[in-house]
């Protein structure tokens, strides 16, 4: 289980290697995303923000409507973030939910993929 | 043509063993049939001539040996069809979500894999490299306006390539390259060197996304209809009744300033317009009188069908569904490239629904009945093991032997068609109007794009007749 400390730490370090990520920024340019990212386990849930390919600063809780709502243990999220596993492994896509148009449910895990690979 | 005149009538007709209507439609397929609906609700009278001796065209449900309705043409759903869902819902039809549970199949340069959702993820570079290249072609797409592709900024370009051109041009992972073959040859049923990339953009846009397109759950593969998709053109045609009239193939459309006389195998009509609601190929065959302009026919001559056999086999259970798999796989050797679990919603008789596309249905066409299922057979086996050797039955329509379609799912545009004959598609020649899905801006090659292009050819003609 990680804390809500380690699991916001992951995601800062997540979004600054987006933010540094060419191909994120290329391949997702036009895209913009309000996603709300929540733990089932601890009490952690963060707000992030995507506009024309580039990532704003975390936000800590849930504010405004998300496009994307992605859930799961707080050790399988901050894992993700913190990129030791592949986030297309079929074991992440069974441990962690995300729900939204598929369009949208693609492009995030580009850009997780892309963080991943790119790191 | 100015305004409309009336071929009925004692000063103007020309026929009297003739049948008089307002409007008559070719082909008695969703375009057509919407087309009369809809002409037929605003008051106009409507003949439909249809050559086969049932409704539908490319949709068709035929029974199993036990009844099950087995779709042997077009037959799934999507979320974002809303015409047809609409439609659906008006008829009294309902749906049912296609089986998408369960781990998929990939059995790819000799190797096997299992992956969930649209996209194999088991090689983490080619599956980043995949979404890379599919994020590419949804932003290109977005370039191409759905009414005028050849307008889109690089539209020349983009229209004096194949696909294939294209994709060895700017990926360079084998394995992306063999999945993107294999989305070609899924949507289209022709291999991307025969497609121009404009119109593989346009289609993508026409549909939403390549991801709607080849998506099951949320795409275009999501619902089934109740009974069997004919069933809606059922329901359209029952409500024409009379006005649909089967086993009347149509030869001969003559034009003149007093209105539109085509020439049956039951018969001929006299009209004041006409909608043809056929694939461009088939709209080719008709005799024209006087004959079409040069520019419209080489259209024509322009849109050749796809080829796919559609095969299903039925077992008592769907017994891959125990073992974990979600009937879900594709290859890039054997017959099949492609497979879906076709089970009815009551979970039985199990039923594997195989296609055989492009090339692989261009060579298993020409081969023995025999050979061909020995041939689909044992690319279900590779799929699913040795319980799938062994269907309670096995039913197979291959649309190229059918007189009356000759391919499917649609005609496409090869290279150089659209930017150089584009304005001919939906341009009407006098008193002829053009239907069918390969006319259709919205969802262009499936149900809801055909009903979309019923609709507009009978505003066009009601507007023409001052409705």
């Amino acid at each position: 289980m990680a804390t809500r400390d380690e699991l916001a730490e992951a995601l800062h370090d997540y979004i600054a290697r987006g933010q540094a990520d060419e191909r994120v920024r290329r391949a997702l340019k036009n895209w913009r995303c309000h996603i709300h990212i929540r733990a089932t386990d601890v009490d952690a849930a963060f707000t992030m923000a995507i506009r024309d390919g580039a990532i704003s600063p975390l936000e800590d809780g849930l504010s405004g409507t998300p496009d994307l709502i992605v859930s799961g243990m707080s050790e399988d999220l901050a894992n993700i973030f913190w990129g030791d596993e592949n986030p297309a492994s079929n074991y992440m896509q069974g441990a962690i939910k995300v729900q939204g148009s598929q369009d949208d449910v693609m492009k995030l895990d580009a850009m997780a993929l892309f963080i991943y690979l790119d790191k | 043509m100015g305004v409309i005149g009336r071929m009925r009538g004692s000063s103007g007709r020309r026929d009297a063993s003739a049948r008089e209507t307002d409007v008559v439609i070719l082909g008695a397929g969703f375009a057509g049939l919407m087309a009369a609906r809809t002409v037929l609700a605003a008051g106009k009278d409507v003949l439909v001539v249809e050559a086969r001796d049932r409704v539908g065209g490319r949709i068709w449900t035929r029974p199993a040996a036990d009844g099950t309705p087995l779709d042997v043409g077009g037959q799934w759903v999507g979320p974002t069809q809303k015409r047809l869902l609409t439609l659906i819902e008006e008829l009294g039809l309902s749906l049912w979500k296609s089986y998408d549970s369960g781990k998929n199949i990939q059995l790819l340069r000799g190797e096997r894999h299992e992956y969930t959702g649209a996209i194999p993820t088991h090689d983490p570079l080619a599956a980043a490299e995949t979404m890379e290249t599919v994020l590419a072609l949804h932003e290109m797409a977005s370039e191409v306006p759905l009414d005028a592709p050849w307008q889109a900024p690089h539209a020349s370009e983009w229209d004096s390539q194949t696909f294939h051109t294209w994709m060895y041009a700017n990926v360079n992972n084998e394995a992306v390259r063999d999945l993107l073959t294999l989305c070609i040859q899924a949507v289209f049923s022709i291999e991307p060197r025969d497609l121009s990339l404009l119109h593989a953009l346009f289609y993508m846009r026409s549909g939403g996304t390549l991801l709607n397109l080849i998506s099951v759950t949320n795409g275009a593969q999501e619902s089934r209809v109740t009974g069997g998709a004919q069933a809606v053109a059922l329901g359209m045609a029952a409500s024409l009744g009379e006005r649909v009239i089967l086993s009347a193939a149509a030869h001969t459309i003559t034009q003149d300033e007093r209105g539109v006389r085509v020439e049956t195998s039951a018969g001929a009509i006299e009209a004041r317009l006409a909608i043809i609601a056929l694939p461009p190929p088939l709209a080719g065959r008709l005799r024209y009188v006087p004959s079409l302009p040069g520019y419209r026919d080489q259209l024509t001559q322009r849109m050749p069908l796809g080829t796919v056999i559609k095969a299903q086999c039925l077992y008592d259970v769907p017994f891959w569904r125990e073992a974990g798999f979600s009937g879900q796989a594709i290859a890039d050797t054997g017959a099949v490239h492609v497979a879906f679990d076709n089970t009815p919603p009551e979970g039985r008789p199990g039923i594997l629904l195989g296609f055989v596309e492009g090339d692989e249905g261009r060579h298993w066409g020409r081969e023995s009945a025999e050979a061909r299922r020995a041939a689909i057979l044992a690319s279900f086996e590779r799929f699913f093991g040795p319980l799938a050797a062994s269907p309670r039955e096995y039913v197979e329509q291959s649309w190229a032997e059918e007189e009356y379609t000759r391919g499917c799912y649609a005609s496409f545009m090869p290279p150089g068609v659209w930017t150089s004959y584009g304005e001919a598609l939906r341009a009407p020649i006098g008193r002829l109007h053009w239907a069918g899905t390969e006319t259709a801006t919205v969802w262009n090659g499936y149900m809801d794009g055909a009903l979309q292009s019923g609709e507009r050819a009978a505003h066009e003609v009601l507007a023409a007749l001052g409705v």
